[in-house]
């Protein structure tokens, strides 16, 4: 005994540690874990009041919820998995603006901000922080595909362009009290800016230096506006009546007196612009759905013979009859 | 050193189990093809998945409440009667707009919003009257309620014409609206956390009687009050009505009886959702 306890005395006590560590851990480990449970085949995901709820139910329940919301979410991104591929470009602003969504959330959230990101991705029907940049890059290939789309199917955007009268559009605002009773020094100022143009100067520089307006600070630009934008009707009036690179004529509001340039109209010029999908999609949703629905046809699609699955994932679509 | 081998062998293996056995629930037809687009099939189990993880605890938590709120609180005829003038006066409001307004609340049609909308709201207001019933003992001593006047005034000269008012027998209601800063000052239920000043709630608890004193605070405000009712067993219907619109007594209420109906998970990823929003849920 003394010579096993002298030749294995110290191996003896690390393995009498090691299986008690291990002891401890496998209990604790224990405490953590969440069973499973399964009756008759069927795997249970909780029960209450003694009854159990099986994984089929809540998929019952869940589908009724938001089936086909969820389904519209997967096919979506299978068709565009398959028809845009990812470019660097794309790799590089999708990253570019997960850290600034991260940024975004961790001053908003603190050290929770994660929990919170996930949260937003899973109603995306994504899982976990990893995904972010695959959503964000699947975002910019929605937005590649909608403009492939649009320059595929020129009629499409004539349609749009009609309805709408999509343009950007830039300001020199000359601000009264009174509009209807200008003062001296305000129709002298008007004066002033007549004058500069006149004298060839460019629209954008007369607007930052004389606009009584935030927008001077942007060479006088308020962005993307359509018909259904809210400026007040006499701007919005003559704002839609103006083409590509037009000026108007002096515009009278309630702010004062507007010279309004249209800046882009043309969908050469407009669809330059990085915003442009998203600034289409504002005002009609469906060119999404049908760049969708369009691609997916091409792609071949199959119901598994679920006609009743189609129709309501076209409805959800808002596509109609004559739709693709 | 053959068995050295084998006993580390085993304890590895002891702790690969030991971290290894949580429920991951799925369907029973998790392969069934649901659609196919090019060369990509989505099946119900990646459904059942994209579901799970976008509604799947907020679906879990509701049929769990839905089915604490039917087994405590049967739906009565009384249940039904005060559903069915709830959704008359709904009609009135709303006419032709109803559907339009339920279905932008995320239900079918009006019958779908009373069924399992109003319905399911009346019980649970009946649920936490019953919690605070049920647990009157507790929530009495935490609570301290008891029912008074607390109007709060201007100076010391409105407090003694507020005084003088009301011992000549003068309307509370006309009192409150010539005098009362905030204009309310109506009969109310007073708790042990009331948010009234150390010295008000110091008179609150002292007061033996319905006779209005007044009380001049450390931050120079100034109150009329009058405990009119110092015992709660006096008010406890009254209380418990009220206590069942407070957030903290539903949050009780609901942990409470969805506990007691045994609640338990057996999916590691739902538990751990469930743990982010509903911890007192979960043992």
């Amino acid at each position: 005994m003394k010579e096993f306890i002298k030749k294995y005395g110290v191996l003896t006590l690390i393995i009498c540690f090691l299986v008690g560590a291990i002891g401890v851990y496998a209990y604790s480990e224990a405490q953590k874990v969440i069973p499973g449970k399964s009756v008759n085949g069927e795997d249970i995901v909780y029960s209450i009041n003694n009854e159990d709820v099986s994984a089929n139910v809540l998929y019952d329940e869940m589908y009724e919820t938001n089936g086909i919301g969820s389904i519209y979410l997967a096919f979506e991104k299978a068709v565009l998995d398959q028809a845009v591929e990812t470019t660097e470009d794309m790799e590089d602003i999708a990253a570019y603006n997960a850290q600034q969504i991260i940024s975004n959330y961790q001053s908003s959230y603190g050290s929770d901000y994660e929990q919170y990101i996930v949260s937003a991705l899973k109603s995306s029907g994504y899982e976990s922080i990893d995904d972010l940049e695959p959503y964000l890059i699947t975002q910019l290939k929605a937005e590649e595909l909608v403009k492939q789309y649009l320059t595929d199917n020129p009629d499409v955007y004539a349609a749009f362009e009609e309805e709408y009268q999509p343009r950007k559009v830039s300001h020199i605002l000359v601000q009264m009290a009174d509009s209807e009773n200008p003062t001296e020094e305000e129709l002298a100022k008007v004066k002033e800016i007549e004058d500069a143009l006149a004298a060839g100067e460019d629209f954008g520089t007369v607007a930052t230096e004389y606009s009584d307006d935030s927008s001077a600070s942007s060479a006088g630009s308020l962005g993307w506006m359509d018909v259904n934008t809210s400026f007040v009707e006499s701007f919005k009036e003559a704002a839609l009546a103006l083409n590509e690179g037009e000026v108007s004529d002096w515009v009278v509001s309630e702010y004062g007196y507007h010279l309004i340039k249209c800046d882009e109209s043309t969908f050469d010029t407009l669809s330059q612009d990085s915003e442009f999908v998203s600034n289409v999609l504002s005002s009609d949703i469906t060119i999404k759905t049908k760049a969708i629905w369009d691609k997916a046809e091409e792609l071949g699609i199959d119901f598994n013979g679920n006609d009743e699955l189609k129709t309501q994932l076209r409805e959800y679509m808002l596509l109609e009859e004559g739709d693709n | 050193m053959k068995n050295t081998k084998k006993i580390v062998a085993l304890m590895l293996s002891a702790m690969v189990l030991a971290g290894c056995s949580d429920g991951h629930a799925t369907i029973s037809n998790a392969n069934e093809k649901i659609f196919s687009v090019g060369n990509t099939t989505v099946t119900k189990g990646d459904v059942y998945s994209s579901l799970f993880n976008s509604i799947g605890s907020y679906v879990v938590i509701s049929d769990a409440t839905k089915a604490v709120l039917n087994a405590n609180v049967p739906i009565t005829d009384e249940i039904n009667a005060e559903a069915d003038e709830t959704m008359s006066s709904y009609e009135a409001m709303y006419g032709d707009a109803l559907d339009t307004m339920v279905a932008s609340y995320g239900y079918k049609d009006a019958q779908d919003y009373r069924d399992n909308g109003v319905i399911p709201s009346i019980q649970a207001k009946a649920l936490y009257e019953m919690y605070v019933t049920d647990n009157w003992d507790t929530i009495k001593q935490e609570k301290n309620p008891k029912k008074g006047v607390i109007i709060s005034v201007s100076d010391a000269d409105t407090a003694a014409n507020v005084m003088n008012a009301l011992n000549e027998g003068a309307e509370l209601a006309d009192v409150i609206s010539e005098y009362s800063l905030s204009h309310s000052g109506a009969e109310e239920l007073i708790y042990a956390d009331s948010d009234y000043p150390v010295e008000v709630m110091t008179m609150v608890n002292s007061a033996t009687d319905a006779t209005y004193a007044t009380v001049t605070c450390s931050d120079g405000s100034i109150y009329v009050l009058s405990v009119t009712q110092n015992d709660p067993e006096a008010i406890k219907e009254e209380v418990a009505a009220a206590l069942a619109l407070t957030e903290d007594i539903q949050v009780a209420a609901l942990t409470h009886y969805i506990k007691a109906a045994g609640f338990k998970v057996y999916d590691r990823d739902l538990y751990d959702t469930i743990k982010l929003s509903y911890p007192e849920y979960l043992d």
